[in-house]
């Protein structure tokens, strides 16, 4: 019979994930490990590990790993990319971590062009600490620290962080993708292939925003979740490249 | 042997570069030389000061933080009222009368007063000041050799040409005039 | 080699380099803006990284991330910058990673006073970072001994995989002095193999994991292991001073410049018939513990702890030795205002003076 489908096996473990059931940073982390495995740099990655739910890559991903404080992951992968410039280097961030504690750090980064990729997974919640509200927590959208939902009144809005970025000068690739969908799903391994190319060619800074969901601390059901994220969070969090300065030239 | 001199001025009359000047051609010559600079938070025209103290290994001086100075160089009317009274006894103050209108009262220290920007109009070499105040002191401490300090002229404006290092021996010199009549 | 006039932050600069430092990360600060701007010049020039960081805590942090990959890293600060950096200095332990931290001290607390003062003497010994670690700390009093100390800390750094910390008071930042510099030293960067991430091109091994977050039993056995490092530091690494001891009836205890000045104080002080004589702690991490508590205490009529902080803060660790056998006596200044020779021969002289009326 032939083998139409299989897991990663040079940059992910057999183990099981340390992630709740139907949690999309699963499917991330194994569309993160088929890419940098189909493009042959499981021994060359390194993996920046931030402090959140992500943390957990670290029961799964096989690789060079190091864990950074909260928020300073783009600092971290800083220096390691200057210093070893060879390495395939990304971050994988949580939105508390990278648009709260970490946006200094981020903005910095990709401002300076950078020449790693950061990949931000945005569910809009901090997963580890129980649900609290997120800078990116939707208007109306309940949380621990927000029981009635989010109050623009004295919360504000929810930080579209791809945007943010967009407005520096420096970045080279910059695209949202949702993970809520089997074609979302196909994109977004496409895009990460696309941001992990370029950096392997010091093309300059490289943005992934990945749109995941929390069934626990959105408190709905797997399936449920994906049916909001189809018809809530990805309207105001709109997919799409937004910024391909390789496909300018 | 140990002397520490005291150089104090406004911002910008180039406290610091005769301070780091003097300890440079000690430090050259072999002596101990420290040098310590202090500064208001202004970048521009605040106070400047700086203490540089030269030595030698059988006489040392360990504190760059010291009282009582043995030269003074005042470039400004409160500094030499601000650290007169840290001149030592017998000690020698340097003012620069182009500036300083005000007397010393004091009658127990060698006062030599170098009207140092009129001196510098008069050599054509209007920044020149500081070596000029720097060559009277040294002719009157005697804590650097003249011709030595010379020859460290000579090394330092090297790349400036020999125009630019006769202009300044030469205002140096007049300075050595002043400091010997005391 | 010839002697040169150097700055004291030029000088922990140069010497870092020499030493192998080839990251800089740091923010600007008063009073150590020095170290970044010869650092951002420097570094070029031998192959190294320069960068300004968008913060202290990101400094710190790009430091952690090139020494992850097994280059020799450094950050410099003042008081305020250290505190955020406290941050890093803490995953730094806790990663076992090496680096370099500079902490040219200026009077605090708050944002404080940009003038010379040592008042970090508490964060730096007992608790920089959360989590309970120490990291070893030197205190240089001249431009040369900053030189010779910073050019070995990287050994040290890597020999216990830890942060090692150079306090710099802001007046030695401040002086230049002359200072004979060392060779360059050669550095084998795939040295690091066996603790970092660092790979020759190429090369498969097994993966590697640098991280702070360990399971508990895993985090008890480093700190199990940490807590008999530094028991071996007490034994294998005090570096102090001893000056016009052997016969003191007064020991003065002084680091950094502040001990400079009781040198200058000591000498007078000694004209005068006064028997009096200075440790100086050279690492306050591991601090001399054997050679206070060691003291004749027949002879040593009373210690006098002379600091530019008040309230002076080495004092505890000093009584700890002293253990009640003679006084323990402390002057200082602090929130940027100095003193001077003639001052500490004052201080000096009425302590011991009414120590006897008394």
């Amino acid at each position: 019979m032939a083998v139409v489908y299989k897991r990663p096996t040079e940059t992910l473990r057999p183990v099981p994930t340390g992630f709740c059931p139907g949690c999309l940073h699963s499917t991330a982390i194994r569309i993160i490990g088929e890419a940098v495995e189909e493009m042959g740099q499981a021994d060359n990655c390194i993996h920046v590990l931030p402090v959140g739910c992500s943390t957990l890559n670290l029961l799964e991903w096989k690789g060079d790993m190091i864990g950074a404080a909260h928020g300073r992951a783009p600092a971290v992968a800083t220096g390691i990319k200057r210093s070893s410039p060879e390495r395939l280097v990304f971050t994988y961030q949580g939105d508390g971590d990278i648009a709260a504690i970490g946006f200094s750090e981020i903005l910095s980064a990709a401002n300076r062009g950078e020449k790693f990729t950061v990949i931000f997974a945005n569910n809009q919640t901090y997963g580890m600490t129980g649900g609290q509200m997120a800078p990116t927590t939707l208007v109306g959208q309940k949380s621990t620290t927000c029981i009635n939902g989010r109050d623009p009144e004295t919360m504000g809005y929810p930080i579209r962080l791809s945007e943010i970025i967009d407005s520096l000068k420096a970045p080279y690739f910059i695209a949202r993708y949702s993970l809520a969908n089997p074609k979302g799903i196909i994109e977004a391994k496409k895009g990460i292939k696309k941001a992990f190319t370029y950096q392997m060619e010091s093309r300059g800074f490289t943005f992934i925003e990945l749109l995941t969901n929390c069934p626990t601390n959105w408190g709905m059901k797997p399936l449920d979740s994906l049916k909001y994220m189809e018809e809530t969070t990805s309207k105001y969090f709109v997919p799409g490249v937004i910024r391909d300065k390789g496909a300018e030239n | 042997m140990k002397t520490t001199v005291i150089i104090s001025g406004f911002g910008g009359q180039g406290v610091m570069s005769a301070g780091k000047m003097l300890a440079d051609t000690a430090s050259e010559l072999g002596l101990n030389a420290i040098y310590l600079p202090e500064y208001g938070p202004q970048q521009r025209g605040g106070k400047a000061k700086c203490t540089v103290s030269v030595s030698d290994k059988n006489d040392t001086v360990y504190s760059p933080l010291k009282r009582y100075c043995d030269c003074l160089i005042a470039l400004n009317d409160l500094s030499l009222q601000t650290f007169l009274p840290q001149l030592k006894k017998g000690g020698i103050l340097v003012m620069n009368t182009s500036i300083i209108k005000s007397e010393p009262d004091r009658d127990d220290i060698k006062i030599i007063k170098v009207p140092a920007d009129d001196i510098a109009m008069k050599v054509k070499n209007p920044k020149a000041g500081n070596l000029i105040i720097l060559g009277a002191l040294t002719a009157a401490a005697g804590l650097i050799k003249g011709e030595d300090f010379k020859s460290s002229i000579e090394k330092r404006f090297k790349s400036k040409g020999q125009a630019v290092i006769n202009s300044n021996l030469a205002a140096f010199d007049e300075g050595q005039k002043l400091g010997k009549i005391v | 080699m010839a002697k040169i006039l150097m700055k004291g932050c030029e000088a922990v600069a140069e010497a870092a380099v020499r030493g192998g430092c080839r990251f800089f990360a740091g923010y600007p600060i008063t009073p150590q803006n020095e170290i970044p701007e010869y650092m951002s010049r420097r570094l070029p020039e031998v192959g190294g990284t320069f960068i300004q960081g968008e913060s202290e805590v990101a400094s710190i942090s790009m430091v952690y991330g090139a020494s992850s990959v097994g280059v020799r890293a450094m950050t410099s600060s003042s008081g305020p910058g250290i505190s955020l950096k406290s941050e890093g200095a803490s995953y730094l332990s806790g990663t076992m990673l090496p680096a370099l931290i500079v902490d040219v001290t200026r009077g605090g607390p708050g944002l404080g006073s940009i003038q010379p003062s040592q008042s970090d003497y508490f964060q730096l010994t007992k608790a920089l970072g959360h989590g309970g670690f120490h990291m070893m700390c030197f205190a240089p009093e001249s431009c040369q001994e900053i030189v010779d100390l910073t050019y070995n800390a990287f050994e040290y750094a890597e020999r216990d995989r830890n942060p090692v910390i150079m306090c710099l008071d802001g007046c030695l930042g401040a002086i230049m002095e002359q200072v004979e510099l060392p060779e360059m030293k050669e550095i084998h960067r795939d040295k690091g193999e066996s603790w970092s991430l660092y790979r020759h091109e190429g090369e498969k091994r097994d993966m590697h994991i640098l991280t702070p977050y360990l399971m508990e039993p895993q985090l008890e056995q480093l700190n199990r292991m940490r807590a008999k490092q530094y028991l071996s530091w007490q034994k294998n690494d005090v570096k102090v001073e001893n000056f016009m001891t052997d016969d003191a009836e007064f020991i003065c205890i002084a680091y950094g410049v502040s001990a400079r000045v009781a040198k200058d104080a000591i000498i007078m002080l000694r004209h005068d018939g006064y028997k009096v004589g200075l440790i100086r702690p050279i690492t306050l991490v591991p601090y001399p513990k054997a050679q206070i508590a060691g003291l004749d205490y027949g002879r040593v009529k009373g210690i006098i702890d002379i600091e530019l902080a008040i309230p002076a803060q080495m004092k505890d660790d000093i009584s700890l030795q002293v253990a009640g056998r003679a006084p323990v006596y402390e002057y200082g200044r602090t929130g940027g205002v100095l003193f001077d020779d003639v001052e500490i021969y004052g201080a000096v002289k009425k302590i011991i003076d009414s120590s006897r009326e008394g």
